[in-house]
């Protein structure tokens, strides 16, 4: 391999957006491993569902849980996320008490959604050993509670940090990624939304 | 931020740090310890007494110790600190670099790629250890029908031991040291993109080291590695210990390839498009690029398992609606592209330097790319045919059989590959080339046999078997570890700034190889006879082959002390060696032993492929010859170094 020296190559240091940029794809890629891990959990329900072995996918006359809860909890994700994202284009215009806020807002919206992914859990109407449905319920409500704790200490970062000026409209990079992954947790949410919405087993387990 | 300020290198003292100057492994571990125990003990008092089984103390217990240990070695310091605002200082990215810390710095969650590749190298070695004793222990009770060297529980604890911590070595034995100290130089960079999380996934491993030894104690791992459910449900809480494994080296195995595969895409030298790209560097993006969506599946099995272990979830009871099937899907979806993330690192190693010790460029290097990435894709396509006998899916089996031996043809272009490089070569045997020969011969007779088990009525016959262990074992040892090996013997003087003691690793080599032909051909032999695997005991008409398997896997071992001798005491008194003592062209050949702590004073911009053997007289390169005028270097010594020395305006 021949090589040469780049002349006016500016060493060890690099330039804040290059360092962005490389942010980025690297939480991209966190995303996918944990897509992949959010894909597994909902191939889990779907599969049992599915195959409903003998017949105890939802043993007949079992409680379930409302539908509308997942659903109501996804959407306090969205408006949480969407909330953040509006932050997130003042900080690029250089309005960083507009960021303050957002971010203030959405952790107040994160902690809600967590209280009421608390609740919904403690009231579901069914333990965890009761079928493969319960424990699926269990499971994907749990994985939604654990996105919702890694996002708020990520909106809590933010908030301080923008309270203290770390932000400005020429370094921002870490606002667009915090705001990356609270788009792809609000998008967990609603797949897993999504999915738990179909109970019943079309199979009659055998 | 990957790379240090300039500020810093301009004389600055690496004074800061804080609590981080502070913490190393010793601290890790009280940290863990202490933690540990409050969790052990609060489980007891809170899950015991309300009749909770002894699984809930065992996974809390564990997970205290890994969030003791990683707060004790001071993974939590930067979050926390970004959190509140306080990001770091050059200084303290300095002490984080490990400057000016000598030997310490190898205790340290430090942040210099070639610490973490030296760490990662090291880990690996004991892990082998580890699993290479088990390995003589399995094989010593296997000696005759009836030794009864081992109880029946102890032999499958150990053998599901022996599986679970070679699987673990065997994946991070390449990517790990190589891809961490090597592959950043090779593209001309000064550090990973993420250096912080380059050493957390480390230290998530050695974390849970403990963990799994730990399994030993508790009942041991009764299930072989795969860990199928439900017999996973029922086993004892060493299997807690597996399922704490798997999930944090998942998390692990994700950061790392996220870290890898960053660095490759956005921190390449000038000059240096995809076509003069390093072959290895291909190799290493594939393996971690594999590992990223594959190994969340398998954390996810084991968390399934651990609901079902702990709170009585019915993920895999069929009673309870649940499904064994499941878990083998999970499992699989993960278990068959963990062989390619295993196998195509080491290969592309041994192809690396097999264009070096030919003297020819690499033979098709379009071809070589073509075949990783077909490896790649059809490797997420054909895990199904783990579970011919299972009953899944029956349909499915011709569609997995199909893809399963289209991977041949991928596979056989990296053959070709080789074997068109070594083609009227100037040939230069050298230890590192003996690898390539090795994993040829070990690699047709691991691929032909895996071409037989792809087909479903003959799977049928041959699934559980001996057999099946043997093929296995010419694939992730015979050519991957061998591979390992290769590339060890090839990079080893720009790790350690020493030549490797060739004399001593021809002898390795041919005791390895010779004891590992003899241990796995007696293998196929009683899996042909019928001879079922993780079985403690066989009948007498075995006894021939399987006395055959355990005397050459006393020769594998005793090989193995010899290259662990000829590692360690090169490492310490070994010949200085020169910065190029192959006449390689890849850039980690470039910058001088030892390493600056930057690797480059100035980034190269590359002009030409890494491969241009053979476009100039051929000239031998010199032997290396001690340098009296350099200072002993201790191991992978690099902080010592003013990288500002000659650096350009």
């Amino acid at each position: 391999m021949s090589t040469t020296t780049a002349p006016g190559t500016p060493i060890h240091r690099e330039d804040v957006d290059v360092v962005g940029r490389r942010w980025r794809m690297g939480v991209g890629f966190i995303i996918v491993a944990d897509a992949s891990f959010v894909a597994a959990m909902l191939f889990s329900y779907r599969y049992l569902r599915g195959l409903n072995t003998e017949g105890r996918w939802l043993a007949h006359g079992s409680a379930t849980a409302p539908i509308w809860g997942a659903w109501l909890l996804a959407a306090g994700l969205i408006l949480s996320a969407v909330v953040f994202r509006w932050g997130e284009k003042g900080i690029r215009g250089g309005d960083r008490a507009r960021l303050v806020l957002a971010s203030g807002v959405g952790v107040v919206l994160l902690v809600l959604v967590a209280v009421g992914q608390v609740v919904q859990i403690a009231g579901f109407p069914f333990a965890m050993a009761a079928s493969a449905y319960a424990s699926s319920m269990y499971l994907l409500a749990g994985a939604n509670l654990f996105h919702l704790v890694l996002t708020l200490f990520l909106g809590l970062a933010m908030w301080n940090r923008a309270r203290v000026g770390k932000y400005s409209a020429t370094e921002n990079w870490q606002v667009g990624i915090v705001s990356l992954w609270w788009a792809w947790v609000a998008l967990a949410a609603v797949l897993s939304a999504v999915t738990t919405s179909f109970i019943t087993s079309p199979t009659v387990g055998g | 931020m990957s790379t240090l300020h300039a500020e810093r290198l301009l004389g600055l003292p690496a004074t800061g740090g804080g609590l981080m100057r502070r913490l190393n492994i010793v601290t890790a571990a009280g940290g863990g310890l202490v933690l540990g125990v409050v969790g052990w003990a609060i489980a007891r008092h809170f899950m015991v007494e309300k009749d909770f089984g002894p699984d809930q103390v065992t996974v809390i217990t564990m997970a205290c110790w890994a969030i003791g240990f990683m707060a004790g070695i001071g993974a939590f310091n930067g979050p926390i600190g970004w959190l509140r605002g306080h990001d770091l200082t050059p200084e303290d990215e300095l002490f984080l670099a490990g400057k000016d810390q000598g030997i310490r710095r190898y205790f340290r969650f430090t942040t210099d790629h070639k610490v973490v590749g030296i760490q990662y190298l090291v880990l690996t070695m004991v892990l082998f250890g580890v699993g290479g004793t088990m390995a003589m222990l399995i094989r010593t009770n296997l000696i005759s029908p009836n030794s009864n060297f081992l109880s029946p529980q102890q032999y499958n604890a150990i053998v599901g031991l022996h599986g679970l911590i070679m699987i673990i070595a065997t994946i991070i034995m390449v990517t790990g040291p190589f891809g961490n100290f090597i592959m950043p130089l090779m593209i001309g960079a000064r550090d990973m993109a993420f250096p912080r999380l380059n050493a957390l996934s480390l230290w998530l491993i050695v974390a849970v080291v403990p963990i799994f030894l730990s399994g030993a104690f508790l009942g041991g791992i009764p299930t072989g590695w795969v860990g199928y459910a439900p017999l996973a449900d029922q086993a004892p809480p060493g299997m807690d210990a597996y399922m704490m494994t798997i999930i944090i080296f998942a998390i692990s195995s994700a950061i790392a390839g996220a870290n890898i595969t960053t660095t490759v895409l956005t921190m390449r030298a000038r000059g240096m498009t995809w076509n003069r790209t390093p072959i290895f560097v291909y190799g290493v993006v594939a393996s971690v690029g594999l590992a990223i969506p594959a190994f969340p599946m398998f954390m996810a099995s084991q968390v399934l398992l651990g609901l079902d272990r702990t709170m009585g979830a019915q993920f895999y009871i069929a009673s309870g609606g649940g499904s064994p099937w499941l878990y083998a899907n999970l499992f699989w979806l993960m278990g068959h592209p963990e062989v390619y993330v295993i196998l195509i690192p080491a290969i592309a190693a041994l192809m690396e330097l097999t264009a070096v010790f030919s003297r020819k460029p690499l033979f098709s290097f379009n071809t070589a790319v073509l075949g990783i990435v077909g490896i790649s894709v059809l490797s997420v396509m054909v895990w199904a045919h783990h579970m011919y006998a299972s009953g899944w899916a029956p349909n499915l089996n011709g569609a997995f059989m199909l893809t399963t031996e289209m991977i041949s043809i991928p596979t056989g272009m990296l053959f070709l590959v080789i074997l068109g490089t070594i083609w009227r070569g100037r040939i230069w045997t050298r230890l590192p080339m003996m690898s390539t020969y090795a994993m040829l011969w070990n690699f047709i007779i691991g691929g032909i046999t895996g071409l037989y088990l792809s087909d479903v009525p003959l799977d049928y016959a041959l699934h559980g078997s001996m057999f099946v262990t043997a093929h296995f074992h010419y694939t992730l040892m015979g050519a991957g570890l061998t591979g390992a090996i290769g590339a060890l013997a090839y990079w080893f003087p720009k790790m350690t700034g020493r030549m490797l003691n060739e004399r001593f690793g021809f002898i390795s080599f041919w005791l390895v190889q010779i004891g590992f032909n003899v241990t796995f051909m007696g293998m196929f032999a009683v899996g042909l006879a019928g001879q079922p695997r993780r079985v403690f005991t066989y009948d007498n008409l075995l006894a021939t082959g399987n006395f055959v398997s355990t005397m050459g896997a006393y020769a594998i071992g005793i090989g193995m002390l010899f290259l662990l001798y000829a590692v360690i005491s090169s490492w310490r008194h070994g010949v200085l060696a020169p910065s190029n003592p192959w006449g390689s062209k890849t850039l980690e050949w470039t910058v001088p032993n030892p390493i600056p702590l930057e690797n480059f004073e100035v980034l190269p911009v590359v002009t030409s492929d890494a491969y241009g053997y053979g476009e100039e007289p051929y000239a031998p390169v010199e032997e290396p010859q001690p340098q009296p005028e350099l200072e002993p270097v201790s191991v992978g010594a690099t902080a010592d170094v003013d990288s500002t020395e000659g650096a350009q305006p």
